[in-house]
């Protein structure tokens, strides 16, 4: 049952400042998986899930979702016709070069979704109304991937941001933010750099002694579930489940602690202290992401890029000169999502290009960031396996729920349903390539 | 009233019966004849059809429903005034007495059988104040590397709002780590107090060769160290070599802290965590082309701590201020304080009061130069101070054990206690003390001691007593961890890491059932201290006395007195009044030029403190629109346009009779927080005064509404787009509540300032530049005039600001309700039920009879069934 993968990983020994050389080698799947190991500390428990085998000769699937929470201006991004011949506009020129290979969506939001900025934390959820008094948030698009899929990768999935105050794209089956990280030194030191062997028996240590004090402390809610209501008995459940998983992802970063990890020859990269370089601070984090899905150490990834530094000229109030000094800066953020896919499209496995097998969502919750309005959301996927190059243009006064091209993308995935959070099937008019 | 008895008996047993039957004829006939002309299956205006609105009140949805009806029908809203044939008010009594108990029974039903404050774990907030208080490390920082908590009806401390899961439990296991690392002593010796005289010079010493900044000896130039002028200083090396930074001369700052100039008293960063004792000098002065001269006034310098990353190189590091320090004209002023500082922590500065300036590309630099300077004398810190060792955090959890050095050879077959080998990870110069092989706690009867110690740790740690059996489980953990070879610190460390990890710890459980003193030791600590209950209310809990109307009381009273209570305000605050987003919009630079950071901290200081003077007053709840006294500091009495305010602390100073402020509704801070940074719109500002002072929220928008663009060209103001989205008979209803507060708000720009013009970037006048410091550049137009005029669903106009807040501050008992329904809400953790509403107006009516005061209305809460029962 084995098939064959390509991984742009050096098996040799090669010191970490060396130049970067891309060794393709075919490897056999579980020779593979013996390289790729890694060892993992507990902050990044967040995106660790039992492996389940799932031999079968199915092409791996990606999906990369990242939301940039301050809009993005209407005007220089919407093409005016839709179809196929639909004419490029100031943003999507930029990125041109995938044309073929993306689709442009007009006319869509997330229903229900309100409440201005409250909405950055729906955009994967889908959760309706997060500015009243009682919200809870649903489980993300990415988890709910990850939560679905059997993958036989590190981590099931990775949530990054790129972000001053800790937000996140990612929310656990009981609506639990999942605390994104977000320096891109960090991810990679955890995805590519090795432990030495001492650490690692350190690290299994304390793994186990992690699992055994979960173990007694997960006991302690039988004894207070004999004062609590039946009420506050869930609730004590919630929390006996929760050390449950967590102990279960313990057991399987054990199994991951003796495997190396994929070796690497980029740099590790320096991180970015000044916020008011998020277009640079943002390359930064695409090219560890790219690294991380060509070694397969994950296979679903989400990103919130938070440009607070730019809010005051989102409320431009049309005054010319603060839209074209926001226009060249996410002009700049086209610029590097463009080398995204640049470098996915660069890497090949089987024949297909990286970026052919991984969906890229790229969108916000503002479809003007001037009034805060949460309808007609600029949103576009590129790559994944579609039939792309269109405009698909929905109603722009009675718009088109995102939610079901989430459908479509986890059917993309492998996964079989008809629906996910306010969405009872696949968008209209997007077909499988 | 004698009519409608029978109804109400017979709706009462239907709804305890839980059984959906017609509503009964009465309700009906009203509706019938007084609502379905609107409100039927055709019609259906507002969204209502009431023909299929089943008195079903089970079903959460159409409880809602009812009490709606109910509200809007007991408040006169509806039928609507404009109706010719309006109901008498027997039969409003009538409809809405039969309504109140139907749903009273049916929330009664509902309720039955569950405790009324669910258990729930900890906010970040209180798990750090819990962590600091159960350890006395009154300064470490856990919160920020913790998930953030969800927010219901308004607070976090809601069990709906406070899910678990693996990714909480896994940031609770590091957090307990970081907590025992730092708790347990690892030195036989306290380390060894370092006591330094920082100047600032020598690490601005890039801005002094610039002309950014100049030494200064004997209140003049530094005659070593000339101002930059023409040309600028160059080799800073060679200076530090001669000691020119060294020599005692203060140094004056002309520039603001910015992204290129962040100045640290980089003499130092913590090693060992812990209090350290800061004393600093500061003088201001006006300098003109190389000569000192007395200053304008007093200035305000900053001090934050600084978190270093990594090597500690650059800027950008995360840091919190630590207070504003008055720098008055040539007379050094010394200001002394201790504060605890954690791992990598050094001591940031900054010209608070002063307004950006830059001759770096001056000609003629400093010499140049004609403005105001601070200057910075020294900083002394000295720390960390013990007073005695091992600290208070070690003693909580090894007693009186002693210490003594670890010698593997005599201790064959236990593993030695971990220990991290203790750097210097950044540039700053100090260095650890040496180290003298492993210290740890000892222990010749370990069981014995490890059920001595966690028979103390565990009940104070779980805020109730601790079963035998419960600590039993524990200890034969100790045990087993012994038996595998670690040693006694390692064995006992496991279970004070699970403790700290486990549901007794995490959660604040009240037992079904009775009554509790222990949970009610919590439910008012929580409240108060925003953490846990000390020995004395414990002990209180333990003997019963707490259940004493009179004992809690004078709880309260102490609860209220200590300064832990701060973390009430703030919390609360931060909430209630969204201050915890004060930061989250930064004003436009050019419509606002005058903003900074220091007025940006001291809105929120003016807040705190009015909030604080209200409950230490006990002033009553017409305080929260209106007031004749402000608390300000120099920078707010500016702003606010209140002479003979100087310096930086906040104070209480009566309110001009021409100034048009007062009340928490006038606040520079709620200004701030309901405006974008760059535009104000009268719906959001009016949105937070229904919802947060008047505790009346609004609905929330249909769907597929587009919103308003706004506008600072200059040609249209906000009142002239929101009349067309107005004009629109579905959103007039509503926008009718909500715009008229916003519309009085429109006399505040977005950092709170009064205005009577809109400030433009394009068309408009020149504007006068006022209060303005002379250093900043104005670029804004005056644009069209404000019109802050309305009327009140009622039909009362209003010209302004003034008119209105006398209105609502005539309504005293709805502002106080609203307060109550809020402190209830935060203090128990739960929403109000429609069965509360009796006890909520209960309690309003007692807070009113002895005169209304807030600090009353704290007590009366305390004392009452909502806070007392489970």
């Amino acid at each position: 049952m084995h098939f064959e993968l390509y991984v742009q990983v050096k098996l040799e020994e090669a010191p970490m400042d060396s130049p970067f050389i891309a060794t393709r080698t075919p490897l056999a799947r579980r020779t593979f998986l013996r390289c790729a190991g890694a060892a993992l500390a507990l902050p990044f428990l967040d995106a660790m899930r039992p492996a389940f085998a799932k031999d079968g000769v199915k092409i791996p699937r990606r999906m990369v979702a990242i939301q940039t929470n301050m809009g993005i201006l209407p005007q220089f991004f919407f093409p005016e016709k839709a179809g196929r011949d639909y004419e490029s506009t100031p943003y999507l020129k930029r990125l041109d070069a995938h044309r073929k290979n993306m689709t442009v969506f007009s006319g869509v939001s997330l229903p229900g979704v309100t409440g201005a900025h409250a909405a950055e934390k729906c955009f994967l959820t889908g959760t309706p109304h997060p500015e009243r008094g009682g919200f809870r948030n649903w489980i993300s698009l990415d988890q709910y991937a990850a939560e679905q899929l059997g993958t036989e990768t590190r981590y099931p999935s990775l949530a990054l941001a790129m972000s001053s105050e800790g937000q996140t794209l990612s929310f656990t089956r009981s609506g639990a933010a999942i605390s994104a990280e977000r320096s891109p030194k960090k991810i990679f030191q955890k995805l590519f750099v090795q432990g030495k062997a001492e650490e690692v028996e350190a690290n299994v240590e304390a793994l186990r002694q992690g699992r055994s004090m979960l173990d007694f402390v997960g006991d302690q809610t039988r004894r207070l579930n004999n004062s609590l209501s039946s009420a506050d008995q869930q609730r004590m459940d919630q929390y006996f489940t929760s050390v449950r998983e967590l102990e279960k992802r313990l057991h399987s970063s054990e199994a991951w602690e003796y495997k190396p990890k994929p070796k690497v020859t980029a740099p590790v990269p320096q991180d970015i202290a000044d916020n008011r370089e998020f277009v640079a601070k943002t390359k930064l984090m695409f090219d560890v992401m790219k690294l991380a899905l060509e070694t397969d150490s994950t296979r679903i990834i989400s990103l919130f890029i938070d440009t607070v530094v730019i809010h005051n000229i989102t409320h431009h109030g049309n005054r010319p000169e603060v839209i074209s000094e926001l226009r060249a800066k996410e002009e700049g953020q086209f610029d590097v999502l463009a080398g995204f896919l640049n470098s996915l499209d660069s890497i090949k496995e089987e024949g297909q290009s990286l970026l052919d097998r991984t969906m890229v969502l790229y969108g916000t919750c503002m479809g003007s960031a001037n009034s805060h309005s949460n309808v007609n959301l600029p949103v576009l996927l590129a790559g994944g396996g579609f039939k792309h190059g269109q405009h698909l243009a929905f109603d722009q006064k009675n718009n088109y729920p995102l939610t079901n091209l989430y459908v479509s993308m986890l059917q993309r995935m492998g996964i079989e349903t008809g629906e996910f959070s306010t969405s009872k099937g696949t968008m209209t008019g997007l077909e499988l390539a | 009233m004698i009519r409608a008895l029978p109804a109400v008996c017979a709706f009462v047993s239907v709804c305890a019966t839980a059984t959906a039957a017609a509503a009964p004829a009465e309700p009906r006939a009203f509706l019938e004849k007084h609502c379905m002309d609107c409100h039927d299956p055709d019609t259906k205006k507002g969204g209502l059809d009431l023909s299929a609105l089943k008195p079903d009140f089970a079903k959460p949805d159409d409880f809602a429903r009812w009490v709606k009806v109910h509200d809007l029908v007991k408040s006169g809203e509806m039928p609507p005034r404009k109706r010719k044939e309006r109901p008498t008010a027997p039969e409003i009594e009538a409809l809405t007495q039969s309504l109140h108990q139907s749903l009273l029974a049916a929330d009664r039903a509902r309720l039955a059988g569950q405790g009324r404050t669910a258990v729930r774990r900890l906010t970040r907030g209180e798990y750090e104040n819990t962590i600091r208080d159960l350890f006395s490390l009154s300064g470490i920082i856990l919160q920020t590397s913790l998930p953030s908590d969800g927010s219901a009806h308004g607070f976090d401390k809601n069990s709906d709002a406070l899910d678990i899961s693996h990714v909480n439990m896994a940031k609770y296991v590091e957090a307990a780590d970081q907590t025992l690392d730092m708790a347990i002593a690892t030195r036989p010796q306290a380390p060894v107090v370092q006591k330094l005289r920082i100047p600032l010079s020598r690490h601005v010493a890039h801005i002094l060769s610039n002309g950014d900044a100049v030494l200064l000896k004997d209140f003049q130039s530094d005659p070593n160290y000339p101002p930059a002028s023409e040309h600028r200083h160059i080799d800073d090396g060679a200076h530090n070599h001669v000691n020119a930074f060294t020599s005692g001369s203060s140094t004056g700052v002309f520039r603001h802290e910015d992204e290129s100039f962040k100045p640290y008293f980089y003499d130092f960063a913590v090693l060992y965590p812990g209090r350290y004792k800061l004393r600093a000098s500061f003088w201001s002065f006006q300098w003109e082309k190389g000569k000192v001269l007395p200053a304008r006034g007093t200035e305000a310098a900053r001090l934050s701590v600084v978190q270093l990353q990594d090597d500690g190189r650059g800027g950008g590091h995360p840091s919190f201020v630590l207070g504003y320090y008055d720098a008055p004209s040539l007379n050094p002023q010394l200001h002394e304080f201790e504060t605890f500082l954690n791992f990598r922590d050094t001591i940031g500065f900054n010209t608070a009061s002063l307004a950006p300036v830059a001759n770096y590309n001056r000609k003629g630099r400093a010499m140049a130069f004609t403005g105001p300077g601070i200057a910075v004398d020294w900083l002394d810190l000295e720390g960390p101070l013990h007073d005695v060792w091992p600290p208070p955090s070690h003693k909580r959890l090894f007693g009186d054990l002693p210490l003594a050095e670890f010698k593997p050879a005599e201790q064959k077959g236990i593993r030695p206690p971990l220990r991290k080998t203790l750097r210097q990870e950044t540039q700053a110069p100090n260095r650890p003390d040496p180290e003298t092989g492993i210290w740890t706690v000892q222990s010749t009867q370990p069981l014995v001691d490890a059920d001595r110690l966690l028979a103390a740790f565990l009940p104070k740690a779980f805020r109730r007593p601790v079963d035998a059996s419960v600590r039993q489980q524990y200890v034969a953990k100790v045990d087993e961890r012994l038996k595998v070879g670690h040693s006694f610190e390692a064995a006992l460390r496991w279970a004070y890491r699970a403790a700290l990890c486990s549901p007794d710890f995490l959660y604040l459980v009240e037992p079904a059932g009775k009554r509790d003193s222990y949970a009610l030791a919590c439910r008012l600590s929580y409240f108060i201290w925003n953490s846990m209950p000390d020995d004395a209310l414990l002990q209180l809990a333990e003997s019963g006395k707490l259940n004493d109307a009179a004992v809690l009381r004078g709880e309260l009273e102490r609860l209220l007195k200590d300064e832990k209570a701060q973390r009430f305000i703030d919390d609360f605050l931060g909430q209630w009044l969204r201050l915890r987003q004060i930061a989250s919009t930064d004003p436009d630079k050019k419509l606002y030029p005058e903003f900074s950071p220091y007025l940006q901290d001291s809105m929120v200081a003016e807040t705190r403190a009015y909030f604080r003077e209200l409950i230490e007053k006990d002033l009553d709840a017409s305080h929260l629109v209106k007031s004749n006294f402000v608390m300000v500091n120099e920078k707010l009495a500016v702003l606010y346009g209140i002479k003979g305010v100087q310096g930086s602390i906040i104070r209480r100073v009566p309110l001009p009779a021409d100034c048009a402020r007062g009340g928490f509704l006038t606040h520079a801070s709620i200004l701030k927080i309901t405006a974008n940074g760059t535009t104000t719109s009268p719906v959001p500002r009016g949105t937070f005064v229904m919802d947060r002072l008047l505790g009346e929220p609004p609905e929330p928008p249909p769907p597929n509404i587009a919103a308003v663009e706004p506008d600072v060209r200059g040609a249209t103001t906000i009142r002239q787009l929101l009349d067309k989205h107005r004009a629109d008979a579905s959103c007039a209803s509503c926008h009718a509540k909500i715009d008229p507060p916003g519309f009085a708000l429109e006399s505040f720009d977005v950092i709170g300032g009064q205005r009577a013009r809109y400030r433009s970037i394009g068309t408009g006048d020149t504007a006068p530049r006022g209060a303005i410091d002379p250093i900043i550049g104005i670029s804004f137009k005056l644009g069209p005039p404000v019109d802050s005029s309305g009327v009140l669903p009622d039909e009362r106009a209003f010209s302004g600001i003034t008119e209105l807040q006398s209105m609502l501050a005539a309504d005293t008992p709805r502002l106080l309700k609203n307060l109550a329904r809020q402190f209830t809400v935060y203090s128990t953790g739960r929403e109000i039920a429609y069965s509360d509403r009796d006890e909520i107006n209960a309690l309003v009516d007692r807070v009113q009879k002895q005169g209304g005061g807030i600090r009353t209305l704290l007590r009366e809460l305390v004392l009452s069934p909502l806070f007392q029962t489970q």
